[in-house]
Parts: C-alpha cells; structure tokens; sequence
C-alpha cells in the first residue's frame, strides 16, 4: 500500500472538525462533542496493512491515520509514533518490528548498575542527524506538513518518562532498583529525561511548539506506593513538562495516566495545568476511572479526557461500546474546561471497526450540544 | 541451631527481600542435614505466604515481592541439589507459565509464578515471547495440569486462543486447565476463547490454579 491510495481529506470535514476540535480549548462549542478513542495502529488493520508497515514507514502510518479519522469521524490530529518506548533508541536499545506485534526491545541499552554511568545524553543537535525516534518522527512531520500542512500538529511524545526510564534496563529491574538502588534509579530517570527534553528541543527548533504528551504507567497503583510513585513518576513528570515549556513546547499538554491509579490521581495536581490541558486517567483498579472523580479534582483546570474501557472496545460488542460512550458523555460534558470523549488507551489495534463507529454514533446521538 | 531458628531465618529473610541473609541460611540448612524440601517449603515458602498476604492487603507492592522472590530463588537454588536426598515432597502440581508470542511484559506473569510458586504449585516458567509449538510440547513434556497465558498487549491475545485450539489437537486438552490474565484480559474473552478461567491478579491466580487443579483431579 502507498500514501497516494487514499482520497485527499475532505475539506469541509476537516473545517468542521478543527472547529470542533478547538471547541473545549476556546469555549467554543462546536456541534458535537470530539470523540478521540487515541487512534495510532489501528489504522494500519483497518486500511488493510500489517503493523510493522504502520511503525517503519512513517509516511505510511500518517496517511493512513488521516483517513482513519476523516473516516470515522475523530479529530483532525494526525497521531503517529514509531514505538511507544520513545527516546530509548537515541540511548542505544534496539527494536525488533514483527509483522502485526507492536514493536519489541530487542536489546536493552543497558545491562546493569555498570552500564547507568556510560550512557551518553546525546544534544539536540546529535539526535536530530542520528536519533532514530526523531528521525522517524521527522519523516511523518515532514511528509505531513508538506502534504497536508492544516493537519500538522507537530507532538512531543516526552511520554512516561519513569516508564522509558525502565525499558532501558528491564521493568523488573528498575522497579526493584527503585528499593534497593535508588540512586541509580534516579541517574537513569535522569540520562532518559535529559535525552527526551533534548529530543524536544530538537522539535521545537525543527516544527516550533508542540503539543506535551506525557503521564505516567509504572509509576501507578499496581505496581508502587504512593511515595514512589510521587518520587519516580509525578516528579519527574512535572519537571519534564516545565522543561518542555521553557523549550519552546506546548501550551498544549496531554497528561495520559495510563493504567491503574485508584490511589495516586491526587497526586498528580502537582503537574504543571497549563490554559491547554487536557487530563485523562486510564482505570480505578480494572474499571474505566470515574469521570465524575477527575471532573471534580481536575475540571476547573483541564479538559477532561476519556473514559470507555479500552477492554470492552475490543472484545465487547457495539451495543456495549455504545453504552458505554452514552453513559461517559453524559457524564463528561459537565466538565467546566471541556470533554474529549474516548477510550481508557490507545485504540486497540485489532479493535472492531464497528466499535469505534458506536462511539461516533452515541457523541452524535447525546453529545450534540445544541440538544443540552 | 534448631530447625525452627533455620526456617524463621528463611522466611525472615524472605519476607525482607534480603537475597545474601537467605542463601547465608539456606546453607546453614544444609549443613545442619536437615530436609531441603522442607527448607524450601516451610522456611522460603512459609516467607513467600506471608509476602502474598501483604501484598493482599496492600502492605507490600510489586518490587518488594520481586526482591522476596529473588531472595527466596537464591536459596532455592542452593538448596535444590539436596532435595533428591529427601523422602517424599511432591509439588501440588505443574503449570507451564509464559508470555505469549509476540508480547515481551513479564511483570504479570512473574508475579503469578512466584505467588503460584509459593502455593507449591511446580512452575515451569517458559518465559516470553513464546511460540505456541513450545507451550504444547512442554504441556506434553511435564505432563502439566496448568497452562497458565499472559499478555499485556491486545494484538497477541489471539495467540492465547490459538494455544488452546493447538492444545485440543495434540490430545491434551482434556488433561490440562487453561488460565489467562493480563490488563486487556476479560472474562467475556477467556469465555469466547474457551479459556478455563481468567482473574484480576497474581492474589487471585493462587486460588484459580488450586481451584482448577481440584477440578481436574477430581474428573
């Protein structure tokens, strides 16, 4: 499959959901609430090509999202990235792309407490003529701002910067290190923050401000206490944001709780709420996070995202899907700063198309603002 | 030194996470000609029991149970070779345990082979990222009453489905109890995929394998 085997994106459907789109940041209604279930792979199965194509070939991957979205009626954000673990390749761990698994360590920057100390930052001025994220996302950008430059919103993935910490070494490690090593724990948090703040840089230099994607996933419920998660996730979170700012990122910032954070979303009040924030937390314990909680802690402060379980979007039926957005838009468009209306993570890959047509239809059947 | 003093120093140690005290009194269990198997068992194992309780209750988290398995698999490790030695000492059982096939987060399926472990369950822990050939074959090799699958990714969870069909035609189906779990995991999907049961953690994974290997001898 080539980018050219798409239809060019409809212009008045793109007019109408960039209006949309800005509605929760401007208070500005538009007509409907945005529905955005965080569509990345999903779009490779759906227009008929395997994962891998949709990681290694950013070209590729941005157009089929593209039309994934006109297609179902999402946002007008072109989101693409070639792995979750960002930055880490700049750092020295390698991937493997298998034909339709989301991408894989295939060997870890480092091995052991020896290695913390060797691992070279590299600036911004190294990442952007080798860094393989970047470069990577650079072909995306590229490709979009020169095709079709209204749908550019350049992201700075700066993503869960204890969790990418972690992929350097092993999950299991870094979490023990969090005990008995803490101090390498922190060298390490510190060698994966450094290089993503430079990687911001160098996108800010390259595309100007982008959009703050972070949040935490380790560093939640099931795994840590509180005070490790305070120490490891939330303070290391805000001060990857605050370095953002002062790059030049943002305003925008999109906190992501991914996963269970039953006992620790209080914390994270701590983040810095910029005019654009929008705040999403992914479970209490296996339930979708009450949007009711978060309106009440986070509402006067930040559009509030989400919140379908990711579970039920792909192994539920429509009906349940429907349901489920019904009920959470209901819910979610109480919230003084704006609702997003989506999914709990990212769109599962192989999630049933029918499904993410039920979140569509219910925003359109109870998210239309003008029926409030 | 009696053999109580060796086992509540086991499970101390255990229980602290404390890897270079327990392989210290791992081998003064040796050395004292007591029952490895009852080392193992009554001093790590009752250490181990008494993590998973906290862990219930919300008093340890994931890396101080990492840190008490670790301890409590340098001692094992001292103590194995001794075991032959002994009378008696069956494991409650064997469970073939892995990450499926294209998904690498162990975390998961660690934390139940510990917990599983610890209940005495024998876990033959094939690791991740494995292929539904090698699941099948040590199923048939150990002649295990568990598989126990995890994922935490959505795009493997049709390996999970594959595995049972695969354990259906090589004959084994019937000898063996499939359990599931991993964040995407549902009950809806472990019914869909006929799966034999699925839960919510590693707490509730300790009663799912006693349950079903109930179930199976009792056939």
């Amino acid at each position: 499959m080539e980018t050219t085997d798409f239809p060019d994106p409809g212009k008045e459907w793109k007019e109408n959901a960039t209006k949309r789109f800005a509605g929760p940041f401007i208070g500005k209604d538009f007509d409907r609430v945005n529905v955005d279930p965080v569509l990345l792979a999903h779009a490779a199965p759906y227009c008929g090509f395997t994962l891998k194509e949709f990681y290694t070939q950013p070209k590729l991957g941005a157009r089929a999202v593209i039309w994934a979205h006109e297609a179902y009626d999402l946002i007008p954000v072109v989101h693409w990235w070639p792995t979750i673990h960002v930055w880490s390749q700049e750092l020295g761990t390698e991937f493997e792309w298998r034909t339709n698994s989301d991408p894989m360590v295939k060997k870890r920057a480092i091995k052991g407490p020896e290695d913390v100390e060797r691992l070279e930052v590299p600036d911004a001025a190294e990442i952007k003529k080798t860094g393989k994220t970047f470069l990577a996302f650079k072909e995306c950008f590229d490709y979009v701002a020169k095709n079709y430059p209204d749908w550019l919103v350049p992201l700075y993935y700066g993503f869960q910067i204890e969790t990418n910490a972690a992929e350097l070494l092993g999950s299991e490690d870094f979490l023990v290190w969090t005990y008995k090593e803490k101090d390498l724990a922190h060298k390490l948090i510190r060698k994966a923050l450094d290089t993503s703040l430079n990687a911001c840089q160098a996108i800010v230099e390259t595309y100007g401000g982008a959009l703050i994607v972070t949040g935490a996933a380790l560093a939640g419920t099931d795994l840590l206490p509180n005070d490790k998660i305070k120490e490891f996730g939330v303070d290391y979170c805000r001060e990857l944001v605050k370095g953002a700012l002062r790059r030049g990122a943002g305003p925008q910032v999109w906190y992501h709780l991914c996963g269970n954070h039953a006992k620790d979303w209080e914390l994270w009040e701590e983040v810095p709420f910029t005019p654009f924030t929008v705040f999403q937390v992914g479970y209490k314990g296996r339930q979708p996070f009450p949007l009711t909680d978060l309106i009440k802690k986070y509402g006067r402060k930040a559009t509030i995202m989400g919140n379908v379980d990711t579970k039920v979007v792909h192994s539920g039926t429509s009906k349940e899907v429907y349901e489920m957005q019904r009920d959470q838009i209901l819910v979610g468009l109480d919230n003084p700063n704006g609702f997003i209306s989506g999914c709990a993570c990212e769109l599962p890959a192989n999630a049933p198309s029918a499904n993410i047509t039920a979140m569509v239809r219910a925003a359109n059947d109870v998210g239309r603002f003008n029926k409030r | 030194m009696t053999e109580k003093e060796i086992l509540k120093g086991l499970s101390d140690s255990v229980v602290s996470g404390d890897d270079s005290q327990c392989k210290i009194w791992a081998q003064k269990a040796i050395d004292s000609g007591m029952s490895a198997y009852r080392a193992i068992m009554e001093g790590c194992g009752a250490g181990m029991a008494v993590c998973s309780d906290r862990y219930e209750k919300g008093e340890m988290y994931v890396p101080e149970i990492l840190m008490s398995a670790r301890a409590m698999y340098g001692a094992i490790d001292l103590l194995k070779p001794h075991i032959e030695k002994d009378a008696g000492g069956e494991a409650e059982g064997t469970c073939v345990i892995c990450v499926v096939e294209g998904d690498v987060h162990d975390i998961g399926k660690n934390l139940v082979r510990i917990m599983v472990g610890a209940s005495g369950v024998n876990m033959v822990d094939l690791g991740r990222d494995v292929t539904i050939e090698e699941i099948v074959k040590k199923a048939k090799e150990t002649k295990a009453e568990l598989v126990s699958l995890s994922t935490l990714m959505t795009t493997t969870m049709p390996g999970m489905k594959k595995t049972i069909e695969q354990l259906q035609s090589a004959g084994i189906r019937d000898k063996v109890k499939v359990m599931i779990g991993g964040a995407p995991i549902t009950q809806q999907f472990a019914d869909k995929i006929g799966a034999d049961a699925t839960g919510p953690d590693a707490r509730e994974a300790v009663r799912i394998a006693e349950r079903l290997i109930k179930q199976l001898r009792s056939k």
